[in-house]
C-alpha cells in the first residue's frame, strides 16, 4: 500500500502516526515504502513523534543484509481518550489508551427527563472524578467524544423519549467543553458504534462496512475507506426512514411504511398490544415511557420461546433485514454489523432473520459472501466509538471533520 | 448508597471493580455480569467503576488508592480464589466489599455464592440423557483457581477426563482434537469463544458434530446461539448474578455485616452441538 502524502507537516505527522498505529510494529524503512516520503523526511517525522511521547522504539528487526533495523510502535499508554454515550437508562463512560484498548468504564443513572444543563454540570463532575479514580492526568485525555446527544437526536422516537428540542437548542459540546476543559466532539449514536467496530474490531481501512444501530429508534452507521462516511450535512444513515412498505402506515417524517413505523420498539410493543393475552402475560404497560421495558420485556420472552413474542421480533428482524438488503447492493458491502441496545434480549432471533435475508437475496451473492455480525450489546458499542471518534481526532487529523 | 440523597454532585462515590485486561470484551460471563451490575446500581441511583489492572500487585496499588482518596464506597470483587490476598488487604483497609464466590471459597464475608459444584452435576446429568461414549473437560492450567474447583468436581468420579491447556482458544482446541479418539466423545470447553472454535477444528478433521463428538460451552452467549450449529451451553444466569451482587453490595453497606446470596442455578440450554 503507497500513501501519497502532502506537504502539510501536521498532515503528514498524523498520517505517520496513523500508519504505525494500523501496523503494530513498523520500522522506519517501511514507512518509506508505505507513504512514499523521503527517507530524511520519515526520520524528522518519527523524531518529533518520539519528542512528544506518542511513539517508542521497541527493539530490532530482522537485517536484511546491513544494521538491524529499529522498530518503532505506538506509545499506547501515552495519551488517553474518552467516550461518553448518553441515554435515558445509563451514562456509559469509556476511557481509551491511543491503542484503542479500554482503560475503565463508568455506569451511571441515565439522563431520564432531567434538563441538559443539569445533565452536562453533572456529566462534568462524573468525568473528573472517573479521570482521578483511574488515576489519569487531564492534561494526558486528548478529547471527550459524545454520543447520542444535541442534533443527532431527532428521529421521532428519541424526541419522544429525550424532549430532544430542548437538547437541540442546547449547545451540549461548547457546555461540556467549557465546564471540563477538554475538547469535546459530538457523533451519533451508530456512527460512534460503526467507529468503534472499526477501531476496536482492528478491520482493515480497506474494507467498507456499516452498522445498524437500534435504540428507540435506527441509525446506520458507513464506514468507507476507514472513514465515515458523512454526507452534505453529516446527517448520513438516516435508516429508519427508507420505505420498506410503499402501501404501508404513515410516517411522521411524512412519507409512508418507514423502517421506523414497522420495526422500531415502539411499533412492536404497539403490536404486542393488540394480541389477546400477551400484555397480561407479559406485564407490559403501553405507554410513551415504558416504550424500552416492554420492548425488552417482548425480547426476552422471543428468546425463552414465548411463540407470539418470536413472531412479533422475526417480523420487525424482516424489515430490518430488507432495508439493510438495499444498503448492501447499493454500496456493495461484504460486512455489515447490529449494534445497540435494542438488540439486547432477542440478538440471536434478529441476527437470525436479517442474516437470512441479506445472504439470500444480496445481488453480489456469488461473487463474495456478506458477513452480517452482532456487536454484542455489553460492549458498549456507542461509548467505545466516542472515545473513538476522540481518538482519530488526534491520530488522524488529516482526516478531521467538522460538522455541518 | 451511604451517604447519598439523590442529588447529583454531592456525593462523587460508587463502586469500583479491578478486572483484567481483557476481560470485560473477551469474557461473556463477566461482561454480562457487569453490564447488569453497572445497571441495577445505576438504577439504584450509584455508580460502578470498573478499571483494567493487570496482576494482583497492580490490583493492590488500586485498592490502596481508592482507599486514600475516597473514592469508593465499596469494591465488588469477582473470582475469589483459596486465601485470596484481595480478601485480606480490603479487610486490612476497611474497604467493604462484596464477591462473586464459588460456595467453597466464602469466608465470613459478603457474596453472591455459585456452586459450581452442582454446574458440574447439571452437565452430567445432561450428559447421561445423550450416551457419548467419553467426557472430556478442557481447561486452563492450575494457576487458574476456577479451573481447578472445576476440575476438581469433574474428577470425583472417572466417568470425565479433565485435560489441562494453556489458557488460550487455540491450545484448547489443540488439545480436545488430540484427546479424541475413535469413539464418541463430548467435549466440554470453558469459554463460547473456544466452542465455536472446536466446531471449525472438528469439521477440519472429519469429525460430524455432534453425531461423534459433542460440543459444550461452559459460558452460554450470542456466539453459542449463532453458530453452526448452535452450541449447547451452560446459562450460568450472569445477569441475574450481577443485579445479586448489586443488591448483595447495597445491603452490605446499608446493614454493616456480611450478606450472602445465592446465586440462581445454572442450567443447560440443549441446542445442536451436544
Amino acid at each position: 500500500m503507497v500513501k501519497q502524502l502532502g506537504p502539510s507537516s501536521e498532515n503528514t505527522k498524523s498520517a505517520i502516526l496513523d500508519l504505525i498505529r494500523s501496523s503494530g510494529v513498523v520500522s522506519r524503512i517501511e514507512l518509506v515504502e508505505m507513504s512514499g516520503l523521503t527517507a530524511a523526511s520519515i526520520t524528522r517525522v518519527v523524531k518529533s513523534l518520539i519528542e512528544s511521547g506518542l511513539v517508542i522504539e521497541t527493539g530490532f528487526g530482522d537485517s536484511t543484509g546491513g544494521k538491524r533495523p529499529t522498530l518503532l510502535e505506538l506509545n499506547t499508554s501515552a495519551r488517553y481518550a474518552v467516550g461518553i454515550a448518553l441515554d435515558d437508562a445509563r451514562l456509559t463512560y469509556v476511557a481509551t489508551d491511543l491503542g484503542g484498548r479500554i482503560v475503565g468504564r463508568l455506569v451511571s443513572r441515565g439522563i431520564e427527563k432531567l434538563s441538559p444543563a443539569v445533565v452536562i454540570a453533572r456529566v462534568a463532575d462524573e468525568l473528573a472524578t472517573f479521570l482521578r479514580d483511574l488515576q489519569i492526568d487531564v492534561h494526558d485525555v486528548v478529547g471527550v467524544g459524545l454520543a447520542g446527544a444535541g442534533l443527532d437526536i431527532r428521529n421521532h422516537a428519541e424526541r419522544a423519549s429525550l424532549d430532544a428540542e430542548e437538547w437541540e437548542n442546547f449547545a451540549v459540546q461548547e457546555a461540556l467543553e467549557s465546564a471540563s476543559g477538554l475538547a469535546v466532539m459530538r457523533e451519533n449514536d451508530a456512527a460512534s458504534a460503526a467507529l468503534g467496530q472499526f477501531w476496536v474490531g482492528r478491520i482493515p481501512a480497506t474494507q467498507d462496512f456499516a452498522a445498524l444501530y437500534m435504540a428507540s429508534g435506527f441509525g446506520c452507521g458507513i464506514v468507507a475507506r476507514g472513514s465515515l462516511a458523512r454526507g452534505a450535512s453529516s446527517n448520513v444513515g438516516e435508516i429508519g426512514h427508507m420505505v420498506v412498505d410503499v402501501n404501508g402506515p404513515d410516517c411522521w417524517c411524512g412519507s409512508r411504511g418507514c423502517l421506523e413505523m414497522l420495526a422500531a420498539p415502539r411499533s412492536v410493543v404497539a403490536k404486542a398490544m393488540l394480541i389477546p393475552g400477551l400484555r397480561e402475560s407479559l406485564g407490559l404497560v403501553g405507554d410513551e415511557a415504558s416504550v424500552r421495558h416492554d420492548f425488552a420485556a417482548i425480547g426476552r420472552a422471543a428468546a425463552q420461546g414465548n411463540e407470539a413474542s418470536i413472531e412479533l421480533i422475526e417480523a420487525s428482524a424482516g424489515y430490518i433485514g430488507k432495508a439493510l438488503l438495499s444498503v448492501v447492493n447499493l454500496l456493495d458491502l461484504d460486512r455489515v454489523y447490529l449494534a445497540g441496545p435494542g438488540f439486547e434480549e432477542a440478538g440471536a432471533i434478529y441476527l437470525r432473520v436479517i442474516r437470512h435475508e441479506v445472504q439470500q437475496f444480496a445481488r453480489t451473492r456469488t461473487i463474495h459472501d456478506v458477513a452480517v455480525l452482532m456487536s454484542d450489546p455489553a460492549l458498549d458499542s456507542a461509548a467505545v466509538g466516542a472515545a473513538t471518534v476522540a481518538l482519530q481526532h488526534v491520530l488522524t487529523p488529516h482526516q478531521r471533520f467538522s460538522r455541518g | 448508597m451511604g451517604a447519598r440523597t439523590g442529588h447529583y454532585g454531592e456525593t462523587m462515590s460508587g463502586v469500583g471493580l479491578v478486572v483484567t485486561g481483557d476481560v470485560l470484551t473477551e469474557d461473556r460471563y463477566i461482561g454480562s455480569l457487569v453490564h447488569a451490575l453497572g445497571d441495577s446500581l445505576a438504577e439504584a441511583g450509584t455508580r460502578l467503576l470498573a478499571r483494567v489492572a493487570n496482576g494482583l500487585e497492580a490490583e493492590a496499588d488500586i485498592y490502596h488508592f481508592w482507599h486514600a482518596a475516597g473514592g469508593m464506597d465499596a469494591v465488588a470483587l469477582l473470582g475469589v480464589t483459596k486465601d485470596d490476598p484481595r480478601v485480606r488487604l480490603l479487610r486490612r483497609l476497611g474497604t467493604p466489599f462484596a464477591a462473586v464466590a464459588d460456595s467453597s471459597r466464602v469466608e465470613g464475608f459478603s457474596a453472591v455464592v455459585v456452586d459450581n459444584a452442582a454446574m458440574v452435576g447439571e452437565i452430567r446429568r445432561f450428559l447421561a440423557t445423550r450416551g457419548y461414549s467419553r467426557a472430556i473437560y478442557v481447561t486452563g492450567f492450575e494457576e487458574s483457581d476456577t479451573a481447578n474447583i472445576r476440575a476438581a468436581a469433574f474428577g470425583g468420579d472417572d466417568d470425565v477426563e479433565v485435560v489441562r491447556a494453556e489458557r488460550s482458544v487455540r491450545a484448547a482446541v489443540e488439545a480436545a482434537v488430540e484427546a479424541l479418539r475413535e469413539d464418541t466423545a463430548a467435549v466440554i470447553f470453558d469459554t463460547d469463544i473456544a466452542a465455536a472454535a472446536a466446531l471449525e477444528a472438528f469439521a477440519e478433521v472429519g469429525k460430524s458434530v455432534p453425531d461423534e463428538v459433542a460440543v459444550l460451552s461452559w459460558t452460554d452467549s450470542l456466539l453459542c446461539q449463532t453458530s453452526v450449529p448452535p452450541i449447547t451451553a451452560l446459562d450460568r444466569r450472569a445477569a441475574d448474578t450481577g443485579s445479586l451482587l448489586a443488591r448483595c453490595l447495597l445491603e452490605t453497606l446499608s446493614s454493616n455485616q456480611p450478606i450472602v446470596l445465592n446465586a440462581p442455578l445454572p442450567t443447560v440450554v440443549s441446542r445442536e452441538s451436544a
